[in-house]
């Protein structure tokens, strides 16, 4: 790609040479490409995408036009990823642990290994979230009214088997609190629940506590350190819990992409990601990022398939 | 800057071009049935980062409401509602199409969707923080109920076998269980088909039972689909005008009813207009005439669904919860902008806000004129087309409208199958209608009951959960029981001064 | 037609039920297989299927039948044919654009739709004016959904 050298004379040098050479390699993408969300718009999928887009058609010239085919909690569109053409043209947004937990407790139509990830770009940290008119000040109230009455403590989420129904057991696991995890149709209605009364918490992310400002108190967050946006609120670690995770998304392409196309990408992606505005952008929103490129995305997945096994045991255990 | 600042904001000639062009671009997507408002304005999103941040909200509202208003035309030109807002237009609308009012059906439809649009919209303007803490006063329990006052328009749309339209009801019922449940993560009746995992799309069943019927029936029979106006009839603007005013409490009260049912998330945009359909029969003088070309049902249902557009905009911008899809593709391309949402929106982002509001305000009058120019043209084509290329376009559209959805060819399929069986099952007595409602209503009702059954288990007062400790329940449960008992009342009485005459 | 006496029995309606009484059978049955929160609705609203379903097989024999819906459409059978054929050619446009193609498959059956939809004999330049207009709705539409909007249109084997 021209845009990488620095010098004109060096683009010069380039363009004289790709016209001697039979095929221009260097042209992709020369037309839009398909993202595809699997999920309705308005959550962080759909979010992270529209705030790389503007981006995407930066770098490339080329825009990102992004689609939403909603269905069985993304397993509608992962199942038919591979049937798309492996053009680098469709890309197709993931997320963990859906794409783990779905095969492991479900028959999804695919398995976790038949998903490509180029790269993954960002995560959602889990986050215990109450109103803020809440009795619960801190982390250690909830618990220790959760472990008064075992189960009578309630928290919503969005759907089951899903992130935060992971962070629901693992919170359980690590606490030896109960809590009824209460499964909506999304991120809006749980949040619409827990405002509104009918939950005493809700199992969110950061991207929950920030849309929501002060109409809400975040407990605690599953980061290793706390988020850039939220210095006063703990992190589950610094209060004795081993808990660290969320929702992790990255993009995948179909399998019959090609092996340079699917580098090309993810260059593509990391080139955002180490984008300040686009940081700046992400953080603010409740985000956080991360950056696995497609080189390191296999044994990645390898180990986050390792930590979600024992989960999904306990998960369908508890059904 | 004052409200008329803002006001003066929204009518500069850009954002006033804006708001055309979306509106006119809305109500042709709108009107093809499968082509969503999602879908456009998510499509429109990055032309607007070049734009003003107003500017570019302006015409996705424009779209949104014209869109909702365009789905009018198929559910009364051809009978098939293109979105689950539409269903209860079909109920009248198609009747006054075929007795040859379907130029008149398409004018009240536009007076209806301009009245309740700017309900919905000054609504939105005026009581907005107020407004909101009814999407957190309905929980689960009230969604229930609803979903249940929703099916109680089975009873009313299957006088002469109520037996047959239960039953319907119960097998849309059971098709709304197909797939993943998002309580519980079943997999249900899909018969290890992965395409059935996300369930039965509601727009292609939705154009499969109601479309597929008329374009059997188009083929049976000779001559036109439609009767021809005598020449020289005009838009009939002052005839339906008269209608409008004559039953203005209609229009009033369902454009209430749809701001406040459309600011329920998730839920509202489908249940607003069934609801305020079935209170407008329940209250009319002439409720024999509901389903056979009243009206009153027409202007009651498209009043509805055009307010739940500024109905849907309160919880989207006062608590950041986006209440229907488009309204969550517009939340998206606020955030990019940079705009926040949220309680201090109307504070620190006001002149954005406000302008984006009036824009909105502007963008449904405009929809008068365009609606009326669009709809004459849409009646007189349908008239005038021969029914060899009217039955091809229409099945065309069809094909690609259950396909556009989710881009699932296995969405076609459904669809076809279902209009084939639905016309069978409506051939030995059973209407498409309660299938339809059970699917739509099917998985508010059953995620709302079983998250009321855990929450009210958690907390060892399940009954409490329910009904007894839930103040908006006992209302609605109250209309439940108004709706189901009073035709039955009616019935007995007059079935008792019939032998004793 | 609501208080129109039947006295007939109404065989097709007892059918359907029979049919249904099955369906609600199945949604039961399957039910057990399921979570406590996933079984509630299949087993209560199966059970009432069921319920109504024999209620129905008797009122229909009794020739209590009942009419369709209060959704008034004619029930004449005039056009079987035609009916049946449209039905068929949705059926195959359904199956097979996903496998031949999309733009080949729609004018294919939209020209068969027209063939069934007429009922007189129309000159050869009428359907040649017809067939134009399939082709160019069939290509507009093609282009709306692809370079407009996006839509990824299936891989058939032909266009």
């Amino acid at each position: 790609m021209t845009k990488h050298f620095r010098a004109p004379l060096a683009g010069l040098a380039a363009v004289a040479i790709a016209a001697w050479l039979p095929m221009p390699a260097a042209a992709f993408p020369d037309q839009p490409v398909n993202y595809i969300i699997p999920f309705d718009p308005g959550g962080e999928s759909d979010i992270s995408a529209r705030f790389q887009q503007p981006h995407f058609a930066e770098i490339t010239g080329q825009d990102l036009i992004i689609q939403y085919l909603p269905g069985a909690g993304g397993a509608s569109a992962w199942s038919g990823l591979n049937d798309y053409e492996g053009d680098g043209y469709t890309i197709m947004g993931t997320n963990l642990p859906h794409i783990v937990l779905q095969p492991l407790l479900q028959d999804p139509g695919y398995d976790t290994d038949d998903i490509v990830n180029v790269y993954i770009f960002h995560f959602t940290p889990d986050a215990l979230i109450v109103r803020a008119d809440s009795p619960y000040e801190t982390l250690e109230d909830f618990i220790e009214a959760a472990n008064e009455a075992p189960g009578a403590l309630t928290a919503s989420g969005s759907g089951t088997n899903s992130a935060n129904d992971v962070a629901n057991q693992l919170f359980e696991n690590e606490t030896g609190a109960v809590v009824t995890y209460i499964p909506y149709s999304g991120t809006a209605p749980s949040v619409t629940a827990l405002l509104g009364g009918e939950t005493d918490a809700a199992w969110g992310y950061t991207t929950v506590a920030a849309a929501q400002g002060d109409q809400v108190r975040t407990l605690a967050v599953a980061m290793e350190e706390r988020h850039p946006n939220f210095p006063d609120v703990p992190t589950f670690r610094e209060l004795g819990y081993d808990i660290v995770g969320g929702a992790y998304r990255g993009i995948a392409v179909p399998d019959g992409t090609p092996e340079e196309r699917r580098q090309e990408l993810s260059d593509i992606i990391a080139e955002i990601n180490a984008n300040p505005d686009f940081i700046a952008q992400m953080e603010e929103a409740g985000f956080a990022m991360i950056d696995v490129p497609y080189a390191e995305a296999a044994d990645w997945m390898d180990e986050r398939k390792a930590f979600y096994a024992e989960i999904a045991e306990q998960l369908a255990a508890g059904r | 800057m004052d409200m008329l600042g803002f006001l003066g904001e929204a009518l500069s000639a850009r954002n006033l071009m804006f708001a055309l062009l979306g509106v006119i671009g809305g109500t042709v997507i709108g009107a093809l049935p499968g082509l969503s408002a999602t879908m456009a304005i998510a499509v429109m999103v990055p032309f607007t980062f070049a734009l003003e941040p107003a500017s570019g909200l302006i015409m996705l509202g424009a779209i949104y409401t014209g869109a909702i208003y365009g789905g009018a035309f198929a559910a009364i030109l051809v009978n098939t509602p293109g979105t689950p807002s539409a269903i209860a237009t079909t109920f009248d609308g198609y009747p006054m199409a075929r007795r040859g009012d379907g130029d008149l059906a398409v004018t009240i439809a536009t007076i209806a969707s301009v009245v309740g649009g700017l309900i919905g919209g000054l609504l939105l303007l005026t009581l907005s923080p107020m407004l909101a803490q009814v999407a957190l006063r309905f929980g689960s329990t009230e969604y229930f109920w609803l979903a249940v006052l929703g099916l109680t328009l089975i009873a009313v749309l299957s006088e002469g076998n109520l037996v047959k339209g239960l039953m319907g009801g119960c097998l849309g019922l059971l098709l709304s269980m197909v797939g993943v449940a998002v309580v519980g993560g079943d997999v249900r009746f899909t018969f290890g088909q992965r395409e059935l995992l996300g369930g039965i799309g509601i727009i292609p069943a939705l154009i499969g039972l109601y479309c597929i019927p008329v374009l059997i029936d188009m083929v049976a029979r000779p001559g036109q689909h439609l009767e021809a106006p005598p020449a020289g009839r005009g838009f009939r603007l002052l005839e339906a005008a008269g209608i409008a005013i004559r039953d203005f409490w209609n229009l009033i009260r369902s454009s209430l009813i749809g701001t406040v049912v459309g600011i329920l998330p998730g839920a509202g945009g489908s249940i607003a207009s069934l609801v305020s359909y079935s209170e407008a029969r329940r209250t009319a003088k002439n409720q024999a005439e509901y389903g056979k070309g009243a009206p009153g049902g027409l202007l009651s249902t498209e009043s509805a669904n055009n307010a739940t557009v500024g109905g849907g905009f309160i919880p989207t911008l006062v608590l950041g919860i986006p209440g229907t899809p488009p309204d969550a593709v517009i939340l998206g391309a606020l955030l990019v902008q940079g705009i926040r949402t949220g309680p201090a929106l109307f504070e620190t982002q006001g002149s954005i806000v406000y302008t984006f509001i009036f824009g909105l305000l502007i963008a449904t009058v405009l929809m008068l004129p365009v609606g009326l120019l669009i709809g004459r043209y849409a009646f007189r084509f349908i008239v005038a087309t021969p029914k060899a290329l009217l039955v091809p376009l229409i099945a065309f559209m069809t094909v690609l409208g259950s396909f556009a959805v989710h881009n699932h060819p296995s969405d076609v399929f459904v669809m076809v199958a279902l209009g084939v069986v639905g016309w069978l099952l409506n051939r030995a007595g059973y209407g498409p209608s309660p299938i339809v409602l059970g699917l739509v209503l099917g998985q508010i009702a059953e995620q709302g009951f079983v998250r009321a059954w855990m929450i009210g288990g958690a907390r060892g007062d399940f009954m409490g959960q329910l009904i007894v400790n839930r103040p908006i329940s006992w209302a609605i449960v109250a209309l439940i029981l108004l709706t189901v008992c009073l035709p039955l009342l009616k019935t007995l009485r007059n079935r008792r001064m019939k032998e004793a005459s | 037609m609501t208080d129109r006496p039947v006295t007939r029995p109404d065989l097709p309606g007892a059918a359907v039920a029979l049919i249904l009484l099955a369906v609600g059978l199945y949604a039961v049955w399957t039910s057990f297989a399921m979570t406590a929160l996933g079984a509630i609705f299949p087993r209560t609203i199966g059970g009432a299927l069921m319920a109504l379903s024999v209620i129905q097989i008797g009122l229909s024999l009794f020739g209590r039948g009942g009419q369709a819906s209060g959704e008034g459409r004619e029930a004449s059978w005039d056009g079987l044919t035609r009916r049946l054929g449209l039905a068929f050619v949705m059926i195959a446009w359904a199956v097979l654009f996903p496998v031949i193609g999309f733009v080949v498959t729609s004018i294919v059956a939209a020209t068969a739709l027209i063939v069934l939809a007429e009922h007189e004999r129309p000159s050869l330049l009428t359907w040649l004016v017809r067939i134009a207009v399939v082709l160019a709705m069939v290509g507009a539409f093609y282009w709306l959904m692809v370079r407009v909007l996006y839509i990824p249109m299936p891989r058939g084997w032909l266009f």
